[in-house]
């Protein structure tokens, strides 16, 4: 007969993997963050109160920033529902669009300019076995949301490379202390990091995103590997995972992937 | 060269409390709940609930989630005829007992069917303490219980549950129920 505190801890984990495939859809996803969080100032005593400055900056918004923003918006353009990931077209979540211009890098989307000195937060050194060069020009994306949220995703893959002896392919990637998660990406080992950037723009102010590092360790030919890197900016890590996810499925399978 | 649009913080907050928060909430109302459907009206009544306090939630929000939720959970049962509480059936034990193929699959199921033809009371308290990983005190604070009624209601959902979790220890307790 089990002890109680026996049945307790199955319990625990057979509660945790009974539910696991019990999963938020697109839609219920979808309707879940359409909402919007009541702000401090819109609480009933203050409201009366700030009707008067609210119009005040709308009418500001309207006059001085409305033709400012209005040539950074992608207008009239066509919805572009994939990504282009490791040479691979990437269906992006429902909802999600990429937008395209002439500069839709991840560096300039973080508004780093020539110059800008980009402080990673972790050293980009991550393999056991010295690092690999990526080799592939690598893709980028900048990516819009419903709520007009935005993120940017780039990738590369390095030229392919052996593990020195006694690394396993499902050794550590990145070193400890850097707060890497082991993960797998379609069936390859893989590790995630939270990182950021600072950057600077011309005049002077500075802004701080975060980011998601995916390393993905992928079998190559002869025994060797290929280093993945996926780099997601203002982007969940879940869902950096399942963009990663479905281009290395496309590699794998020779056609494009899907997120869900 | 693409300026961000600029979002308020509190938005970026709670989107990403959602995106945290959305699975862990459904699976524990799927638990509380009658069906799937129900669980997730439930819980999409929760976010908009906490989205409306925000300013208060935002400092802990999955627990203040999980408060509403829990009640949203007991008014959903109160307004709808409860199924019969019945201890667990034959057939559940004798599926729980079959050790083949599918078994984990079988396992999992029942585990569920299993949890949800608890008590009310029994059902809270054991998806609270068991796979929301609350502490007998948190327990006793959210349900409004004595913490000695959270120990004693654990323990008889325990018994009950016994033999789906530990289906090769069946025979004494199918033997007392």
């Amino acid at each position: 007969m089990l002890t109680d505190s026996e049945v307790e801890s199955r319990l625990h984990d057979e509660l945790t993997v009974a539910v696991a495939a019990i999963t938020p859809d697109d839609e219920f996803m979808r309707s879940a963050l359409s909402h919007r969080p009541r702000q401090r100032w819109s609480r009933p005593r203050l409201a009366l109160g700030a009707i008067p400055i609210a119009a005040g900056l709308a009418v500001a918004l309207l006059v001085f920033v409305a033709p400012t923003t209005a040539i950074h918006q992608v207008q009239n353009r066509p919805a572009v529902l994939t990504v282009k990931l490791l040479g691979h077209a990437v269906r992006l979540p429902m909802g999600d669009r990429a937008l395209s211009s002439s500069d839709s890098s991840c560096q300039a989307w973080l508004g780093a300019t020539q110059g800008t000195i980009i402080n990673w937060a972790i050293p980009a050194a991550v393999d056991d076995a010295g690092i690999p060069n990526a080799t592939s020009a690598g893709d980028s994306n900048v990516v819009s949301a419903p709520d007009g949220e935005q993120s940017c995703i780039q990738s590369s893959i390095s030229g392919a490379y052996a593990l020195p002896a006694g690394i396993a392919a499902t050794s550590p990637l990145v070193p400890a202390g850097n707060g890497a998660s082991p993960t797998t990406v379609d069936g390859d080992y893989a590790e995630t990091v939270p990182t950021s950037v600072q950057a600077t723009s011309p005049d002077g102010s500075s802004s701080t995103t975060q980011g998601t590092l995916l390393y993905v360790r992928v079998p190559a030919s002869n025994g060797q590997f290929q280093l993945v890197t996926v780099i997601g900016w203002a982007m969940p890590t879940s869902e950096v995972v399942d963009l990663a996810s479905s281009a290395l499925s496309a590699s794998n399978t020779g056609t494009a992937g899907s997120t869900r | 060269m693409f300026k961000r649009i600029p979002e308020r913080v509190d938005d970026r907050e709670f989107r990403r409390f959602v995106l945290e928060a959305a699975p862990i909430l459904l699976r524990a109302a799927v638990m509380m709940t009658r069906d799937r459907a129900t669980a997730e009206d439930l819980v999409q009544t929760t976010f908009v609930r906490v989205a409306r306090r925000w300013t208060t939630a935002r400092e802990a929000p999955l627990a203040y989630s999980r408060r509403v939720l829990i009640n949203l959970a007991r008014d959903d049962a109160r307004r709808f005829a409860r199924r019969p509480t019945v201890p667990l059936s034959e057939e559940h034990l004798q599926l729980a007992a079959s050790r083949d193929t599918t078994s984990q699959v079988v396992d999992r199921l029942v585990l569920l069917e299993a949890v949800r033809e608890l008590s009310e009371p029994q059902r809270d308290v054991i998806v609270l303490r068991f796979y929301l990983e609350l502490s007998v005190e948190e327990t006793s604070k959210l349900l409004e219980i004595p913490e000695g009624t959270i120990k004693s209601t654990t323990s008889r959902a325990l018994a009950k549950l016994a033999g789906v979790v530990s289906p090769d220890k069946l025979e004494p307790i199918q033997g007392g129920m």
